[in-house]
């Protein structure tokens, strides 16, 4: 490999954490990287009165 | 006891109910004669109500189709002004007792599998898959076909199933399902094992019953080559074990989930009748061919999430490692949405094992409150019907949000004091 200067990237070959969209892996797989893939969406808008209605439900 | 000791106890009492039901398959009959409220000039459809002028375009073809298949019209034209005119009842197969794969079209004639739950006193139908039939987008050709396929589901498989059936003991869905997990099915999209185990607790039947020998060639033809074929018994015995758990009090849990296409419907067991709906998803997976994309499929249609409903399919996902290659995942992916199932259901169902999670049961029993709450819906796996009509691929998807939402809604009003 390489050598970047990056301490991280020296030596060892990248193992990479992909956190949500999964097509970001996926082409780094396709270069032969180990990718753990993490599924993940952004959590939805928070909505006051329906969390005060899950606390009561809970 | 609180409000939250109240909703608790009641969906205990639902995931015991499905744990406590005991669903045999008994019989092949016409809709006709088995379904309560069945008439001649209805026609069901699946997923919740929608009115037909709504309806995606295979569910829409197909409930003209079914009309003229019917004898009840002879052109197209008179059979949709009847159907406008209110002259063809068309409802959801679910408010019939029963339950309809892909657009889910089930008329008079329709043969059902009938599978009865004695301790819940409960029945569950199903249709009888008509197989494969895509790659014909001629609409002519592809309508001409499925009526063809139709009329000898009647003609002939109805029949010879029916009186095999009822010449033996009634066969135990149940223990076809928890044999199947164990041979690489998660018994939505891939039902290879559980049908071959149909195929051989009926063999002998249908030679002792059928004593047309082309008539035995063909049925046992059919059941060769539909690899899908038991997911119609797991169907009816999902309906008729979702339907034990209507209308308990308090419960938060799911008692059924389904689609036609536009809309994603669910009923909540302490809610009763009412449908929460929101658009359906679309489905991420893998076309039989290649001359197949997105702009061909038609988004998220069927009555065959009843299996997710009772914990099975998607919410068992990693029992089936091979239907990965269909989402282009991983075994690692499976086991994380089951874990993920985990998180929004009551308990494990521990009649259904996943093997290869050290035998954990399955996630069973949806409850809107964890859906919400954890911000993750059911995942769906499910085929893939082209706009034209016809199953072109299979993968899977997730119950929109919205639907969970609004039930959640709804309960808060009617179980919260004021």
């Amino acid at each position: 490999m390489t050598d970047t200067g990056n301490p991280l990237l020296a030596g060892q070959p990248p193992c990479v954490v992909n956190v949500g969209i999964d097509l970001f892996a996926e082409t780094l797989r396709q270069q032969s990287i180990t990718v753990v893939q993490v599924l993940w969406k952004p959590p939805p808008p928070q909505d006051d009165d329906l969390l005060n209605l899950l606390d009561s439900l809970i | 006891m609180t409000l939250p000791d109240k909703i608790a106890a009641a969906n205990n009492e639902a995931l015991s109910r499905f744990a406590a039901a005991r669903p045999v398959w008994v019989d092949v009959r016409p809709a006709i004669d088995v379904l309560p409220g069945m008439t001649r000039a209805t026609v069901l459809h699946a997923g919740p109500p929608i009115a037909w002028q709504d309806m995606c375009n295979p569910q829409k073809m197909g409930v003209v189709q079914a009309v003229l298949h019917e004898g009840l019209a002879e052109t197209e034209a008179e059979a949709e002004q009847m159907i406008l005119q209110g002259q063809i009842v068309v409802a959801p197969c679910h408010e019939y007792g029963a339950v309809g794969g892909m657009a889910g079209i089930t008329s008079a004639s329709s043969p059902l599998a009938v599978v009865h739950d004695p301790v819940h006193n409960r029945y569950g139908y199903s249709q009888l898959f008509q197989g494969p039939a895509s790659g014909l987008l001629n609409r002519d050709e592809y309508n001409n076909e499925a009526r063809k396929r139709w009329r000898w589901l009647e003609t002939v498989l109805g029949p010879v199933l029916g009186a095999a059936i009822r010449s033996i003991p009634p066969i135990p869905v149940k223990p076809m399902i928890a044999r199947a997990l164990e041979m690489g099915d998660e018994c939505h999209n891939r039902n290879s094992a559980g049908s071959a185990v149909i195929l051989n607790a009926i063999a002998l039947a249908l030679y002792d019953t059928c004593t047309d020998r082309a008539l035995l060639q063909e049925t046992l033809a059919y059941l060769k080559v539909n690899e899908q074929f038991s997911l119609c018994l797991s169907m009816a015995a999902g309906k008729a074990m979702a339907d034990s758990i209507k209308n308990i009090p308090y419960s938060t849990v799911v008692s059924a989930m389904c689609r036609n296409g536009v809309e994603f419907g669910i009923k909540v067991s302490g809610l009763g009748e009412q449908w929460f709906t929101a658009p359906a998803n679309r489905i991420e997976g893998l076309y039989f061919s290649s001359e197949w994309g997105d702009a061909d499929a038609v988004p998220d249609i069927g009555d065959s999430s009843i299996m997710e409903t009772i914990g099975l399919g998607g919410h068992a996902q990693a029992a089936a490692p091979a239907l990965q290659q269909f989402v282009n995942g991983s075994f690692a992916r499976a086991v994380s949405t089951v874990q993920s199932m985990q998180l929004i259901t009551v308990g494990q169902l521990m009649e259904f094992k996943i093997p290869t999670m050290d035998f954990i049961g399955v996630p069973a029993g949806i409850d809107i409150r964890k859906v919400v709450q954890q911000g993750i819906t059911p995942v769906i796996d499910t085929a893939i019907a082209h706009c034209k009509g016809g199953v072109i691929g299979a993968g899977q998807t997730q119950a929109p949000e919205g639907c969970f939402t609004a039930a959640l809604r709804a309960f808060g009003k009617a179980y919260q004091p004021s």
